[in-house]
């Protein structure tokens, strides 16, 4: 099948430095694909180049099959929730919302039957009328958010839209925003930082780092087969023993050896942190190697400078190919 | 902290006073006292001067001053507002070009004027060269009339508006515009739709800016209207001069004075809902 969007080794420079290095990127019709990667890695620029605001010095996008690159951003059918929003603070939130159908020509009761729909669907039913700065930051958030989708766009770019929000409001909008997207079907192109927010909403990410993309997959085959060590790294907390690699809750932990046929190794315990649904352990392995081992059972009485012994199932062993 | 405050007001509060209250009340004395044979004021006391203000011919002129100070300020506001756009979208260039608006600063209002006159006169410049290159047979009328009087002031005070104007631009979040282009608005649009509103302050300013010194403008009207084309202020002028009417110039001035402040209000409520 053909995928809505594809990027074929699309590169942009900014002067002499190369923000986006020959990426290729395919995305499904209907996907919720993240692309996440450490600040400054180009995420931005990547969407950037697909929304029309920044040229690609090579490469092609091709949104349908069809290249985007000739056409300015007003004449493609994507569209954008900025890092900040950029609600017009001139215009109301109903405004706001109707700003690109006006743009199309739509008539007056469509508008406003569209609109109230959209408002509806991001739960802004009743600050019509309010002008940005008589709104707070999440619902800003979802005027940007109601702005866009009301367009029904074939594609929505996403940058980092719940990175300004509080701890909380983003925990509660990220489920929002899986939901919003399973309902209206639309595509999302979401870019972030947070290698949790990535995890929990994608279909599918890509992971970024400098200006190229380190692997593509699902968020269970990244986190469990990631195929270099910075996806490895990247994607939560990553111990490595003797060439295997090992998440924190594959580790487990005891008083006495396991027993034959169990690998393990000694250590010490260095700190103990209680997590609430599960306990964090900092160990020094015998070779001097810092190990940190998360458990569910918080209750085996174990404390800084004993000694333990950890150990794995052979299952759990992350093999990258170079690390 | 309040009584350093105090202090500091200190200066400029006298300058105030001594410079501009003193003398405003000093036109509002004259404007009721009567006219000296050879200029000056005399007593006895009488408002007489009031009543020949609202003489239709010089409320005919009063009124030409406010629509040509108008059109003044909407062409300066239609050239200024590309201009202060370009110059903030100029990047490393936009000091030599902010510059370069400033520049005509340097030299005299009145030989700017001059160099104008130069230009548009009957053998001037403009009408030499079409007369040569045989485009006309008989030199244009660039000068001496009401569109030359404009040219002059949309001339003098286009810095006026483009300053200001420059410093809303310049402040604007270029994520709003990306937005307005990712909603499917044209540049064009985009300029009328995002960019005018959110720069009326800038246009108010510049507008008020340009306004309030061309109602009272009369260097520009005297010597490229040519005395064909006068405005309020070369009648306040001709009231200390030829004229010799003391009393009646301080009305009048003080009729432009209350028109501007008129003008300044409406401005700041209206242009509110107007743009
Ligand atoms: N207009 C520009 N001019 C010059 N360099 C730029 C420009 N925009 C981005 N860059 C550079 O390109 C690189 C990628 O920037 P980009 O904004 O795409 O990063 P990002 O992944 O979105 O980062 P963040 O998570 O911090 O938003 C950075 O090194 C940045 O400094
Ligand atoms: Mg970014």
């Amino acid at each position: 099948m053909q995928p809505l969007l594809e990027l074929r080794g699309l590169t942009k420079d900014f002067a002499t430095h190369r923000a986006i290095d020959t990426i290729a990127l395919a995305i499904a019709r209907g996907e919720f694909f993240s692309l996440l990667g450490p600040s400054g890695c180009g995420k931005t620029t990547t969407l950037r180049c697909i929304a029309g605001f920044e040229t690609p010095n090579a490469g092609d996008i091709l949104l349908d099959g069809r290249s985007l690159v000739p056409l300015p951003p007003y004449r493609r059918n994507v569209n954008t929730v900025f890092q900040n929003y950029a609600v017009f603070p001139h215009l109301t939130v109903q405004q706001n919302v109707a700003f690109g159908l006006e743009r199309r020509g739509v008539n007056n009761g469509a508008i406003t039957r569209k609109v109230r729909d959209a408002l509806a669907l991001v739960e802004l039913t009743g600050k019509e009328t309010r002008y940005p700065n008589q709104i707070s930051g999440g619902e800003k958030q979802r005027v940007a958010l109601a702005r866009a989708l009301v367009l029904e766009p074939e594609l929505l770019l996403l940058d980092e839209p719940l990175s300004a929000l509080d701890p909380k409001l983003r925990k509660q909008m990220r489920i929002e925003l899986k939901t919003l997207q399973a309902r209206v079907g639309i595509t999302f192109l979401f870019v972030t930082h947070d290698q949790e927010e990535a995890l929990s909403l994608s279909d599918s990410l890509a992971v970024m780092n400098s200006g190229r993309i380190e692997q593509v997959g699902t968020p269970r085959e990244l986190y469990r087969q990631p195929a270099s060590r910075f996806v490895a790294e990247f994607l939560g907390e990553i111990n490595w023993i003797d060439q295997v690699a090992l998440r924190p809750e594959s580790l487990n932990i005891s008083k006495n050896h396991p027993g034959g046929g169990i690998k393990a190794l000694p250590a010490t315990v260095q700190t103990t942190t209680f997590l609430g649904n599960r306990t964090q352990l900092r160990t020094t392995l015998a070779n001097g190697r810092e190990c940190v081992i998360e458990v569910q059972d918080a209750a085996q009485n174990i404390g800084p400078g004993e000694q333990v012994h950890v150990w794995w199932r052979t299952s759990d062993e992350i093999h990258i190919p170079n690390p | 902290m309040r009584r350093l405050r105090a202090w500091f007001l200190l200066p400029g509060a006298t300058i105030m006073a001594v410079l501009f209250f003193a003398p405003l009340l000093i036109v509002v004395l004259y404007s009721f006292l009567s006219r000296g044979a050879y200029g000056g004021v005399e007593l006895p006391w009488t408002a007489s001067s009031y009543t020949r203000v609202f003489d239709s011919l010089y409320l005919a002129i009063l009124w030409r001053s406010i629509w040509v100070s108008a059109l003044s300020t909407a062409i300066c506001a239609l050239l200024g507002f590309p201009l202060a756009l370009y110059i903030a979208r100029a990047g490393s260039n936009r000091t030599l070009l902010l510059n370069l608006v400033m520049l005509p600063f340097w030299t005299s209002f009145l030989i700017r004027i001059y160099a104008w006159m130069f230009l548009l006169r009957d053998t001037g410049l403009i009408n030499s060269f079409l007369l040569a290159v045989h485009v006309i047979r008989q030199p244009l009328p660039l000068l001496f009339n009401t569109g030359a009087v404009i040219l002059g002031l949309v001339y003098g005070y286009l810095p006026f508006m483009v300053l200001p104007l420059y410093a809303t631009v310049e402040k604007l979040d270029p994520s709003l515009l990306d937005a307005a282009a990712d909603l499917g608005a044209s540049p064009a649009i985009t300029v009328w739709k995002v960019i005018v509103p959110l720069s009326k302050p800038g246009i108010l300013a510049g507008s008020l800016l340009v306004f309030i010194p061309c109602l009272g403008a009369y260097l520009t009207a005297d010597l490229m209207g040519g005395g064909k084309s006068v405005m309020i202020g070369n009648v306040v002028q001709n009231q200390f001069t030829t004229s010799r009417d003391w009393p009646f110039g301080a009305a009048i001035s003080l009729l432009l004075m209350a028109v501007a402040l008129l003008v300044t209000r409406v401005i700041g409520r209206k242009g509110e809902q107007l743009l």
